[in-house]
């Protein structure tokens, strides 16, 4: 119980206080309360542990803590992978890039947060050699992960892949190129999930006159293809909201038109 | 030549003990299951302390849709609504479906929330009939409420996954009130156990005054006998089926009044289906059918946890249309499903769960009524002895109690679900009478044809 507390006041801390929790925590060994702990077959107690070994940042826990990360259950290796990470976040990523193939159940927001959490530079060039290496399978979640990776490695899967996966992951990327000549042709690709991708990232970086990329889209098969094409449409910096009225009504597709309405009601609301 | 002469008293003896074998296997298979269900209760005793302290690992929770099917006028819809709204749970939208409302429900709805007619661009991926208009509310923006043409629930729930956005749906019936924490519960098998397709619990029964603003305050049993046998009832279900069930990802029969599954399982499946008289029930296993049948692995959590609850029914009446319903809601979920039972590799699911609820929850009422009538008519006509008689009594009264003692002391271990010694006295007493009388009661509402039973129907169709 007292770990459990301890947990979350660190949470809630600044740098500094965190400094004075973990000499009390070390005083009190809870370090090794918490080695105990992982020896038991609760989920619960060793879910305690493994986080309050990251907090501490116990190097001496590595090994104990690494085969954490293999537990079948996602929350608790999901926790220990979080704790390597606070450890020792260069070794971590090894961790990560031997067993992320095989983890599916890590959900990727999750495994951005962990790795966003870390000291970025030294993770993100083990990333860069990762997915030099890594198979074309493992590569989607690898391109999410790198927020920091430069815009010639998304520009250069974006020309060349043709995998769902890697396209939504490269059109996630915090450093998507800019480049509409690359980008325009995705709005005609088979995967819906693309396409809304595309109409996403659009919203932040069309030009004046570059807008019909994003008008195509709103006549999209797709709800959430539409949805997110209108979304952006609305919060382009350089439309106006009596341009988006001529422009709506001069379309001719009634679901084009419907979308249009339900996003500017929808921000309206907000 | 000799005919073969026609032995009454063999005759007699081989239908005592077919119906002594009933009982044994019945009653034996429930304390077999609340027996296998005893590792599940000792992981939630030591997870308990842990579960009162604020979450361990926050970030990862799945965001919820929260569909509210309304068919009826109900009082209390506003204040479940506002319950909804104090969930403890960081990212979740509530989407009220009213179904064709011919009273005020509607207008009431938007005044007490603000709302205006929205422009929504309907998304229809299951079927369900025509949406009137969706309002929002500027004021309440997690708020969606739906107003769409008479369909029954089936309907008015596909209309409402139909305007759900997030990955993880909750169908919530409005007469529950759901405990604040009842969320993060119930999403925390999809975190861990990703191949969970849907999660369930079953609403405990508590009196109406210890609900407040749509939330528990202290459960308490209070009301007339008829509802202390009904509260024993469930907690046999609970603790010696359902539990026992899911620890065999076998769960077939859950509860209907709150249920969890995943937005894409709910589309691929198709939706409730609207000839169902238990819609939620029958896709529950139509889902596990689907899954078994293309060898997908999946999961059905269950969580016997008290999360929800539901006040006591009013008068008797009451208690037995809900049985009647809820048996009838059954058997038309397992006669859609039978596929789970002829498949080759149904496993659990299929070779012990699905045989097991059709003998003792279809057919288990008429074998029960027939084999008091048998025992007691063969005394009465001095075809079996006293001590056979006694016997009977002890096989299926004497063990039936059992039973439930068995489910009541495993509540006040683990659960504690009412305060008090006393209520757990009460509850065993209760046990006493649910099987000397209420069971064959019970027993006679459930045998179809019966005037009781048919008088259900339409109520059932409609879903309540």
């Amino acid at each position: 119980m007292f770990l459990i507390l301890w947990n979350q006041f660190h949470e809630s801390m600044n740098d500094s206080a965190r400094h004075h929790l973990k000499a009390v925590a070390l005083r009190l060994k809870l370090d090794e309360a918490a080695r105990k702990l992982l020896d038991t077959n609760d989920t619960q107690r060793r879910l305690v542990a493994v986080i309050a070994l990251g907090h501490l940042r116990d190097k001496g826990a590595w090994k104990v803590v690494e085969e954490v990360v293999q537990s079948r259950n996602s929350l608790l290796s999901l926790a220990a992978l979080r704790s390597l990470f606070l450890i020792d976040a260069s070794r971590a990523v090894d961790v990560l890039l031997s067993s992320h193939s095989a983890r599916n159940d890590w959900p990727i927001t999750n495994l951005k947060a962990i790795v966003s959490e870390a000291d970025s530079s030294a993770v993100s060039e083990e990333l860069v050699r990762g997915a030099g290496i890594a198979m074309p399978t493992e590569l989607p979640r690898l391109i999410a992960l790198m927020d920091s990776a430069d815009e010639n490695l998304a520009g250069g899967f974006l020309r060349t892949s043709k995998d769902t996966q890697v396209l939504v992951a490269c059109l996630k990327s915090r450093h998507l190129p800019k480049n509409l000549g690359l980008l325009t042709p995705l709005a005609k690709s088979p995967s819906w999930q693309v396409r809304t991708q595309l109409a996403r990232a659009l919203g932040s970086i069309l030009t004046k006159g570059d807008e019909h990329i994003l008008i195509g889209l709103l006549s999209d098969d797709v709800w959430w293809v539409r949805f997110r094409a209108a979304q952006s449409l609305t919060r382009l910096p350089f439309l106006s909201n009596e341009e988006l009225w001529n422009l709506r009504s001069v379309l001719d597709d009634r679901f084009a038109k419907d979308i249009l309405d339900h996003v500017v009601a929808d921000e309206k609301l907000q | 030549m000799n005919l073969p002469t026609f032995d009454l008293h063999f005759a007699v003896l081989v239908l005592e003990w077919i119906f002594v074998a009933y009982f044994l296997i019945a009653h034996g298979g429930h304390i077999l299951l609340a027996l296998g269900s005893i590792d599940g209760l000792r992981r939630h005793i030591k997870s308990e302390n842990v579960n009162m302290l604020p979450p361990l690992a926050t970030g990862y929770e799945l965001p919820f849709s929260i569909v509210v099917p309304v068919s009826d006028a109900t009082d209390d819809i506003a204040q479940f609504i506002h319950s909804l709204f104090n969930l403890d749970y960081p990212e979740f939208e509530v989407i009220v479906a009213v179904d064709g409302a011919n009273d005020d429900t509607l207008d009431r709805l938007r005044r007490l929330f603000e709302m205006e007619l929205f422009p929504e661009a309907f998304w229809r991926q299951v079927r369900s009939r025509s949406v009137r208009g969706v309002y929002r509310s500027a004021r309440y923006p997690r708020l969606r409420v739906i107003e769409k043409g008479k369909g029954g629930t089936s309907d008015t729930i596909n209309a409402g996954v139909n305007a759900a956005r997030y990955p993880i749906l909750c169908i919530a019936h409005p007469d529950c009130a759901l405990r604040r924490n009842s969320l993060r519960r119930l999403v925390q098998d999809f975190i861990e156990y990703p191949k969970t397709v849907a999660a369930a619990t079953a609403p405990r029964i508590t009196s109406r005054a210890s609900i407040s603003n749509g939330f528990i305050e202290q459960p308490r049993l209070e009301g007339q006998l008829s509802s202390l046998v009904h509260v024993t009832e469930s907690l046999r279900k609970e603790h010696c089926a359902r539990h026992g069930w899911a620890t065999l990802n076998a769960c077939l029969d859950i509860s209907d009044r709150v249920c969890v599954v995943r937005r894409t399982v709910f589309i691929e499946a198709g939706g409730c289906n609207r000839d169902a008289v238990n819609p939620v029930l029958e896709l529950l296993q139509r889902i596990e059918r689907q899954h078994v049948a293309s060898d997908k692995p999946y999961r059905i959590a269950y969580v016997a946890a008290p999360l929800v609850w539901r006040p006591f029914p009013t008068t008797s009446s009451e208690i037995f249309r809900s049985i009647a319903t809820e048996r009838r809601g059954l058997s038309d979920a397992l006669k859609s499903n039978n596929d789970l039972f002829r498949h080759k590799w149904t496993g659990a699911v299929g070779r012990l769960a699905f045989p097991f609820l059709v003998m003792t929850e279809v057919a288990g009422p008429s074998i029960e009524l027939f084999a008091l009538l048998f025992f007691l008519s063969a005394f009465s006509l001095d075809l079996i002895s006293a001590q056979h008689l006694i016997a009977f009594a002890i096989v299926s009264a004497g063990l039936g109690v059992l039973v439930s003692w068995l489910a009541i002391t495993l509540d006040a271990i683990v659960f504690r679900t009412y305060a008090g010694a006393g209520s757990y006295i009460r509850l065993f007493i209760g046990a006493i009478l649910e099987n000397l009388g209420f069971r064959q009661l019970k027993a006679l509402c459930s045998v179809p044809g019966l005037p009781r039973n048919t008088a259900t129907r339409p109520a059932a169709r409609q879903g309540a």
